[in-house]
């Protein structure tokens, strides 16, 4: 059995050894859409999840995304996360650890991962001063420099231009909004350089590290049963619009990329939402083809289900129709018997989403995003930490179906010709 | 289910005829397995009991001795095909290869699945049906000859060739008969070790997968195993290139030592490092190419320009790093380096499962191995520990033609 443990385990011994951190305020509009504002955790607080097991140990930072449609924000986003990243580098180089950025559609997370426990509180500490002083003036101008040649090389690519538009219209903006080579790279970098946990809101500091045999894997924590998980929901009440809203941008290009976001009914429990995530994509694969080209998926920051594929430009309205009786046939699975083909999909289905979840957990840097992209939706901590504990439990074929028949299709953006 | 008896009977503390070692202080330490045991006539179990994960992970994996890895890429082709689905249904990661010198397969699941994962496991390491070998063959057949279309693909040809000590330059088998012959030897149980990660019964893994692959060779029981395995067929001669080439290459090959090695480990992380700035301050596109078929550690550096001089220029560079003085300057970069990258493997059982076959110890409690043993010795690195390097590189360095 997993344990998890102990929010705020370290906060007496990190405060001592980074003295009163100005507590950041929220940016105006910073969150933009988000479904909730994050869980607000005193800085230097980690939610710490201890394991029973654990060959790793993981140390994640988390800030949530700039607000959709800030070119500004965006831009400076980018050059102080690449700067972020070799600052945590540097100040980390003594404790052996790695440490990777990860970017989706929920947050920004800096992955340190190390192979011994016994230091963690010392990393954790590193990263936790790098992230609170401003960023030293030569790593953020190698960064823009750096953000500067990835933009002259991707950022007039198509599927730059299509992640765009499909962020601004799921985001209710009117398309296209600018993208980040409109913005002031001078700004940028100037406010790139602003101390990250001051800029970006209040950090999420998650740690998941293997009880040591001194400890013992119960003392100072408590057990976080899972069924505290089920009141974690995924997405605010906000309003669906009557008519899914559809944007057709031509463009030049050979390949044609499909973009739809599909709103859950505000109750729905997160981890309901995740697995229909990996349910929808393990049905759109039993269908690939090589007309498919790229197919994946994400929950955003607002609990929108956003589901990207690209295809040949003659196949794109097939795909169209795939995706939508995919969502209708998951809906419908629960009509007929058990035993029908529907139904007998959707539960081998869930067993191949289980497997994947479960080796999701078992990666401390995994579990530790999981957990922090929960705290930024606004999950208290302890449903958080039960998210990652232990065996997962899917949801059942029913309860999938359920959720299947009401989501929503809120946008839908075809770019190509 | 002998074994499963067994142990039930007399409880895991006492393993009557099998080698057990279970590890004094590694019980509390993850990269460090609980037990390894050499069952008579095999499989060597080593088994990391990690309770309250997820998932559960099976790896197995034997020596390449003779190194014949084209012959050993049709049966690990062979293996995936006829359990990926199964794999994929319980999704499950599934992945066989060949690294350090022997070839592996291994699945990593949810732990509930553990019965499925035991069973792909067993067929993974089982003999392939004749019907599909046909077609393996001649796609590994196709594949050497694109190989030897590029020049790196011919650099890799050589080292291979190298390291197979003359007998890996054979043409892969082109019978069933043969694949069945090189099954037989490759996966006799004797010469396998299967490892465990998750938590997972003893009587349950010893009668689930004490009796993976082939019937143990003769002998093994009593330790005398080990008749040579004799290749036949005719030799393998890659076609000329044809044709005007583009750039001028390059090329270099080399031995740093055994691959496992901790200082050879650092080494090449330094050069790899290196070649970055030699290529940047040439202009020319320096790669490093390791063969992971050969744990003696086999490896060449291929430099490309558009012009002989600029080429050969960026060669001599790159091979002025294995000099003392350059590497004084970089090995302890190199070091961490490694040690960066072990620390982030080893945090996923996929990755666990690699790095405690590649620094098995048959000895648990051999201070020197186990992903444990190889991070405390690059933290200990000293300066002379790389003079056998350096050594091994200068006895070994050689300068294949690869441009055709």
């Amino acid at each position: 059995m997993v344990l998890v443990v102990a929010t705020m385990a370290a906060a007496g011994l990190l405060v001592a050894a980074n003295p009163s951190p100005v507590a950041p305020e929220t940016p105006k509009g910073l969150r933009g859409t988000a479904a909730r504002e994050p869980t607000v955790f005193q800085q230097n607080r980690p939610l710490t999840i201890v394991r029973e097991w654990a060959a790793g140990t993981a140390v994640v930072l988390a800030f949530p995304l700039p607000p959709p449609g800030d070119a500004q924000a965006a831009l400076a986003a980018r050059i102080a996360d690449r700067a972020l990243l070799a600052a945590l580098r540097d100040a980390t180089e003594a404790h052996a650890a790695d440490i990777r950025l990860e970017r989706d559609e929920s947050g920004r997370y800096f992955v340190a991962t190390t192979a011994t426990s016994r230091e963690v509180d010392k990393l954790l500490a590193s990263m936790q001063r790098t992230a609170a002083s401003r960023l030293p003036a030569p790593l953020v101008s190698a960064a823009a420099e750096a953000v500067a040649h990835d933009l002259a090389f991707r950022g007039t690519s198509p599927s730059t231009r299509f992640d765009a538009v499909l962020a601004a219209v799921v985001a209710g903006l009117p398309a296209p909004q600018p993208t980040v080579e409109a913005a002031n790279p001078d700004v940028a970098a100037s406010e790139a350089a602003v101390p990250p946990a001051t800029r970006w809101g209040s950090p999420v500091w998650v740690v998941v590290r293997a009880s040591s045999p001194r400890e013992g894997p119960g003392q100072d924590s408590q057990t976080h049963p899972r069924q505290g998980q089920g009141r974690a929901q995924v997405a605010p009440n906000t309003r669906v619009p009557s008519r899914p809203v559809r944007t057709e941008v031509p463009a030049d290009v050979v390949t044609t990329w499909v973009g739809s976001a599909y709103r859950f009914p505000p109750e729905t429990p997160l981890e309901h939402a995740r697995f229909f995530r990996l349910l929808l994509e393990g049905w759109i694969e039993q269908l690939r083809d090589p007309s498919l080209y790229e197919f994946s998926s994400q929950i955003n920051a607002s609990g929108q289900l956003v589901v990207r594929l690209s295809t040949n430009r003659e196949e794109h309205a097939r795909w169209e129709a795939r995706l939508d009786d995919a969502v209708s046939a998951i809906a419908r699975s629960a009509e007929g018997p058990q035993e029908g083909p529907q139904a007998r999909m959707v539960a081998a289905l869930l067993r191949r989403a289980r497997g994947i979840w479960s080796r999701r957990l078992a990666n401390p840097g995994d579990a530790a995003i999981i957990a922090a992209d929960a705290l930024l939706r606004g999950v208290a901590p302890d449903q958080a930490a039960a998210m990652v504990q232990g065996m997962p439990s899917p949801p059942s074929p029913d309860e999938m179906a359920a959720t299947a028949g009401a989501i929503r299709l809120t946008s839908r953006v075809v770019y190509g010709n | 289910m002998f074994w499963a008896c067994l142990l039930f009977a007399a409880g895991t503390a006492t393993l009557p005829q099998a080698d057990a070692r279970p590890a004094g202080s590694s019980a509390a330490d993850p990269l460090v397995p609980d037990s390894v045991l050499a069952l008579p006539g095999g499989p060597t179990l080593a088994v990391e009991r990690a309770s309250g994960l997820a998932v559960a992970g099976i790896r197995i994996s034997a020596p390449l001795d003779p190194v014949w890895s084209s012959a050993v890429r049709v049966l690990i082709e062979l293996a995936l095909e006829r359990t990926r689905a199964q794999a994929e249904a319980i999704g499950a990661s599934l992945w066989g290869g060949i690294e350090g010198g022997r070839m592996a397969y291994q699945v990593v699941g949810d732990a509930r699945d553990m019965d499925e994962l035991a069973w792909i496991a067993r067929r993974l390491a089982a003999l392939p049906p004749n019907e599909s070998v046909t077609a393996a063959l001649a796609r590994e057949e196709a594949r050497l000859d694109r190989m030897a279309e590029t020049p790196q693909g011919r650099l890799a040809l050589e080292l291979r060739r190298r390291s197979g000590s003359g007998r890996d330059r054979r043409r892969p088998v082109v019978t069933a008969g043969d694949i069945r012959e090189v099954w037989r030897h490759f996966h006799a149980r004797d010469r396998l070790r299967v490892f465990v990660l998750g938590d997972v019964p003893m009587p349950w893994i010893l009668a689930d997968l004490s009796r993976v692959g082939a019937p143990p060779r003769d002998g093994s029981r009593t330790g005398r195993a080990g008749q040579a395995f004799e290749l036949s067929g005719p030799a393998y001669r890659p076609a000329p290139a044809s044709g005007t080439p583009l750039s001028a290459w390059s090329a270099a090959a080399f031995r740093l030592g055994p691959a496992g090695d901790a200082a050879v480990m650092a080494a090449t992380e330094a050069l790899r490092v290196g070649l970055r700035e030699v290529a940047a301050a040439h202009g020319a596109l320096l790669r490093l190419h390791e063969e992971p078929g050969d744990a003696a550690g086999w490896m060449g550096i291929t430099a490309r320009a558009s012009r002989r001089a600029e080429s050969d220029a960026a060669l001599r560079a790159a091979l002025a790093l294995m000099t003392e003085g350059s590497l004084d300057q970089r090995w302890r970069q190199g070091a961490t380096e490694v040690r960066r990258k072990l620390a982030d493997a080893v945090a996923t059982p996929e990755s666990w499962l690699s790095l405690a076959d590649r620094t098995f110890a048959s000895d648990p409690g051999d201070s020197s191995g186990w992903v444990r043993g190889a991070l405390n010795q690059l933290a200990s690195l000293r300066r002379e520990d790389f003079a056998p390097v350096l050594l091994e590189f200068q006895a070994s360095l050689f300068f294949p033609q690869i441009d055709g």
